[in-house]
């Protein structure tokens, strides 16, 4: 419970500062939205009815710029994308600074055993997560509710932070576990964020391509889009269930490799 | 001398990962280019039932971006992302390794002065970003011809392909002073990430808007690629405001370095 209460403390400026970034990423995009922004009706039909790959390209998706919604949606990807930034840094961070601060002695002569270590700090990482996710949800409702008022608006945005809490819980055990397996511990946060990267790109490409739609199961960032929660009203449960697989996948890799690992004192 | 050989053999293999990287983005998206441009044609034809106003419009944009330096100005803004970031590392850990390594003691206790020390430094990181700059930009050429196979104006192409060493010597700066300035930085990519998605974003919404505040504030807008196609030339205001970014950038440096208390072990 220490070890919980210390990294909640040691976290809580580094949360505050993702939070701001965050409120200011929504509010900088949707400060900028006005209704009057989207295309004529015969404009907007047109525009559906482009191939993907040049809706892609042109950056506004198959979204009704016209709407508040529309506009989020296209913000919604930047939004995953520092969640997992931010999930991916932490749960290496939380793991592997103990190394890099050469603290690891101090923790592991108490007597605790390692396995509560690592529950314990991926607890107070998942508290963090939940705590951005919530900021981020309340922020976007607020915003796009002042443009406009829909009923299923709450059930929208609801879905899509639902869809941004997967990603986050993601990276984040992707990142703690990449901090688990690697004895060097500077090399955690690089890999963790090249995957992200390497995602993000293969996120584009699938989009860009017709012939590479395989390639998003890759992609974390294909499994809950705007498009589809928007488009199609649903969260496919397929893409849930592959996230879980990922998350308990590297949660048993974080548990099982830093149980048996040599750390570097 | 011997510091700037151990510098770039330090900075070589990172050098080797990016330029490498660099490429296999290009490559990757520019192969799509064919796919794409049937796409846009067989679109264009269909679009032939709707009023000439909107077909003009959509048309225009159409044709313009997929034309083959249109398409490569699409794909060259993800390079750009990925070029502000090996610059913004490079610099920020070319100087934040020593405190963070332990080696400040050892290397300033050398009889050298600051002077010379932080030169060596930013001229070998300066050679592996004009190394990558200079790879890609053949090496883009090599791709146009290779993937589009049209006719296309050279001197615009390298033209756009050398703001990519432009940016990546503006954040290589931002994060050679970001460094000097925070006497412990603990992990890189958890400056240099958040950093440049902030600049990338920011040239996002510029686009969106069309806001010159935007613009002036995001790196990445400060090159327009259809203003080099359409005059073979950048804009002198911006080109201006990148020198000078540089220039002071690293004039700081140099007098926050030379008086800074660095704190040994």
């Amino acid at each position: 419970m220490n070890i919980f209460k210390r990294e909640m403390r040691a976290n809580l400026k580094s949360l505050i500062v993702w939070s701001l970034s965050m409120v200011m990423l929504i509010g900088a995009g949707m400060g900028k939205f006005s209704s009057t922004s989207g295309a004529s009706a015969e404009m907007t039909e047109l525009i559906s009815s482009l191939p993907n790959s040049l809706k892609a390209m042109f950056g506004f998706g198959n979204f009704d710029l016209s709407k508040a919604i529309g506009f989020y949606a296209i913000l919604y990807l930047y939004i995953i994308v520092m969640g997992a930034i931010h999930a991916a840094m932490l749960g290496a961070g939380i793991i592997s600074k103990e190394e890099r601060d050469k603290t690891t002695e101090f923790l592991i002569v108490k007597p605790i055993k390692r396995h509560t270590i690592i529950t314990n700090k991926m607890l107070a990482a998942f508290v963090n997560v939940i705590i951005l996710n919530v900021i981020t949800f309340s922020v976007s409702y607020k915003m796009v509710s002042m443009f406009t008022l829909d009923a299923s608006l709450f059930g929208q945005i609801g879905m899509m932070m639902f869809g941004l809490f997967m990603i986050q819980l993601i990276f984040l055990t992707i990142g703690a576990a990449f901090a688990a397996i690697n004895r060097n511990s500077k090399k955690a946060p690089v890999l963790a964020t090249s995957t992200i990267l390497i995602a993000y790109f293969l996120n584009m490409a699938v989009q860009l391509s017709g012939n590479l739609s395989f390639l998003k199961y890759f992609t974390p960032f294909q499994y809950f889009t705007a498009d589809s929660i928007l488009n199609e009203g649903t969260i496919s449960i397929g893409y849930v269930v592959l996230s879980i697989i990922i998350m308990v996948g590297m949660l048993t890799v974080t548990y099982s490799r830093y149980e048996k690992r040599d750390l570097m004192v | 001398m011997n510091m700037y050989i151990h510098e770039l053999k330090a900075g070589k293999r990172s050098t080797i990962i990016w330029t490498v990287t660099l490429l296999a983005i290009l490559i990757l998206y520019m192969s799509f280019y064919t796919m794409i441009k049937n796409d846009a044609d067989a679109f264009v034809k269909i679009m032939e039932g709707v009023s000439p106003v909107i077909r003009q419009a959509l048309g225009i944009a159409i044709n313009q971006i997929t034309s083959p330096l249109g398409y490569y100005s699409f794909v060259f803004s993800f390079i750009l992302f990925l070029g502000a970031l090996q610059g913004m590392n490079t610099g920020v850990n070319i100087i934040s390794k020593e405190v963070r390594d332990k080696t400040a003691d050892f290397l300033l206790t050398k009889p050298k002065t600051r002077v010379s020390i932080i030169t060596a430094k930013l001229l070998a990181g300066l050679t592996c970003i004009l190394i990558t700059g200079v790879i890609y930009i053949i090496m883009s050429a090599i791709a146009m011809s290779l993937f589009t196979g049209e006719t296309y104006n050279m001197t615009a192409l390298i033209l756009i392909s050398t703001t990519l060493l432009i940016t990546e010597l503006i954040f290589y700066t931002l994060g050679f002073l970001t460094a000097v300035i925070f006497p412990k930085i603990k992990s890189v990519i958890s400056v240099s990430l958040p950093v440049v998605f902030a600049f990338y974003f920011a040239g996002l919404m510029a686009s969106i808007t069309g806001d010159e505040l935007y613009r002036d504030l995001s790196i990445f807008k400060y090159f327009n690629p259809m203003y080099i196609i359409l005059n073979s030339s950048y804009e002198t205001k911006y080109l201006m405001l990148s020198v000078a970014i540089i220039i002071v950038g690293f004039a700081l440096s140099y007098v926050i370095y030379s008086k800074k208390d660095v704190h040994a072990v």
